[in-house]
């Protein structure tokens, strides 16, 4: 009883504290509140040199019946992917295939904490005590089914999954010691819950677990027993349409992968000087994906095709060059190294 | 009441109050029946990353490390509401005692002067304090706040023995308000 209890304490204060972020009540404390000014940003062309140093490109064996992959997780010695929907892959890091790992169910979504772990979400529904509103009083009710879309482990014992029931948004937590679900209700109803809910996704960066809400761009970086957020306050032109697609958070910048008026950006700000830079293309008209930062690296994944959008030849060495030839033969996907410039 | 009123009310007192047990009871039942289901209906699974093979996941204690780690610059806002459990306070104490978490770096704040919890307090150089919280604003639970420098850390503990309590720090603003006294 009292286990259930703490475990309802536990689950409503980190709900609380998310969907608060979700709805704005909460203030974050992080230099990033200043707020980004997208039309005061630096705008110009830079080479890619200036941002990265040295780059690598890695091909990828095949994936069986030559799945599509999607979804990098890059941990300390391999390369994961989801192949189709049913498939998760594991590379080394030369890009040769290791293992695989098929469930046997469609795989909604999967995590991978402290590189010892991987979790695999599949298309389900939840049975979960039910917090029914956000105070305090509020007895907890058992038997709301709601379907998660994704998840991450916050900790050794507790699994954050968002997930909804019709057009109702929930965020709930599954904790490994009661073996029960706890679902509490967002304040979001209709087609904004979806939007939000939806789009919302867990990131690893640099090996901490991000949440990312690809329509505020709030971010809420969770440690072991540490969490908090970045909650930049976007402004823009009028009538310009903003989406967060990705974001990594590595040294001291903050990286934002973002459509903005449907034209694909890398933002790069500056936790400690406040100052942001949107690139669009670089000098030499490449586009600048963002992966996993891990180890000062920006991991990559596409097809092998896709290259020209983002390398010349000239910025490979003729090893690398050469293995991407074999991989556009081989119709392969590859995992562009992006070696940062040391700060 | 007359007799005869109370012999032919007793036995439906005593009917209603088993009907209202077998209830509980077989709501109870229909808990752990719903539980087990969801336990079937389990929507994720956890491997071994380097094997691929389904994994057991360690149920870590994590007080000490926690304890150990953010001993140095840490302190602890507790609010007791009034009537709670005093084997949770208790066992606070004791863990955190046990873990040698600096006593003098707690503070107990009560709604209403507790000699009990007070005394328990001074012997053992807890700071304790008498806070008259805004109506509506008092929660039903026991409310902590633990510092580390301005890094908000939410920590859990389980010696092994019940009651397990869970720390944590909250951003629901009532809260916050409510411990804003302590600041």
């Amino acid at each position: 009883m009292m286990k259930d209890f703490c475990a309802f304490l536990l689950t409503l204060t980190s709900s609380v504290s998310i969907l608060f972020g979700v709805t704005g009540c909460i203030s974050a404390t992080t230099d990033a509140e200043a707020g980004i000014d997208l039309r005061k940003v630096s705008k110009g062309r830079i080479p890619l040199r200036d941002i990265y140093d040295k780059i690598e490109v890695v091909p990828l064996d095949n994936a069986p019946d030559g799945l599509p992959l999607s979804e990098l997780s890059v941990t300390a010695d391999r390369f994961l992917l989801k192949g189709g929907d049913r498939l998760i892959l594991s590379y080394r890091q030369d890009g040769s295939l290791a293992d695989s790992l098929n469930p046997g169910k469609a795989i909604v979504d999967y995590s991978v904490y402290q590189d010892k772990t991987l979790d695999v979400l599949f298309f389900a529904e939840m049975r979960t005590y039910h917090l029914p509103d956000l105070s305090l009083s509020g007895r907890n009710a058992l038997d709301t089914l709601v379907t998660p879309t994704r998840l991450a482990r916050r900790s050794e014992k507790v699994m954050v999954l968002p997930g909804y029931k019709g057009d109702k948004d929930y965020l709930c937590e599954y904790y490994f010691d009661t073996k029960k679900y706890y679902a509490s209700p967002g304040k979001l109803d209709g087609e904004k819950t979806k939007q939000i809910v939806k789009g919302m996704r867990f990131l690893r960066s640099e090996n901490r677990l991000l949440l990312l809400y690809p329509n505020s761009g709030l971010i809420w970086v969770c440690g072991e027993f540490t969490y908090g957020f970045l909650r930049p306050d976007f402004k823009r032109r009028e009538g310009d349409m903003l989406e967060i697609t990705y974001a990594q958070v590595a040294d001291r910048n903050v990286y934002y992968s973002l459509l903005l008026n449907g034209e694909e950006h890398l933002l790069v700000y500056d936790q400690t000087t406040g100052k942001g830079r949107l690139l669009k293309t670089t000098r030499e008209g490449l586009s600048l994906p963002l992966g996993e930062i891990r180890d000062g690296i920006n991991y990559f994944c596409c097809p092998a095709d896709e290259l020209p959008r983002y390398l010349t030849r000239d910025l490979l060495d003729s090893e690398s060059a050469s293995a991407v030839d074999a991989a556009v033969r081989n119709g392969a996907y590859v995992i562009i190294k992006y070696h940062f410039v040391p700060s | 009441m007359s007799t005869k009123t109370a012999l032919i009310f007793f036995p439906l007192v005593v009917a209603m109050l088993a009907l209202v047990l077998i209830s509980r009871h077989s709501v109870n039942r229909l808990e752990e029946a719903l539980l087990r289901d969801a336990e079937k209906e389990r929507v994720f699974e956890s491997y071994t990353l380097s094997s691929f093979n389904a994994s057991a996941l360690q149920d870590k204690v994590l007080v000490s490390e926690l304890c150990q780690s953010y001993l140095n610059d840490s302190s602890l806002v507790a609010y007791l509401p009034s009537g709670l459990c005093r084997a949770c306070f208790s066992s606070l104490v004791f863990s955190l005692h046990d873990h040698e978490f600096p006593e003098d770096r707690i503070t107990i704040i009560s709604e209403q002067e507790d000699f009990e919890v007070k005394k328990e307090c001074f012997s053992r150089g807890i700071h304790y304090m008498v806070e008259k919280l805004p109506v509506g604003s008092i929660p039903d639970i026991m409310v902590f706040r633990l510092y580390r420098g301005f890094l908000p850390i939410a920590i859990e503990y389980n010696l092994n023995r019940e009651p397990l309590l869970p720390l944590f720090l909250s951003d629901d603003e009532r809260l916050l308000r409510i411990l804003t006294h302590a600041d």
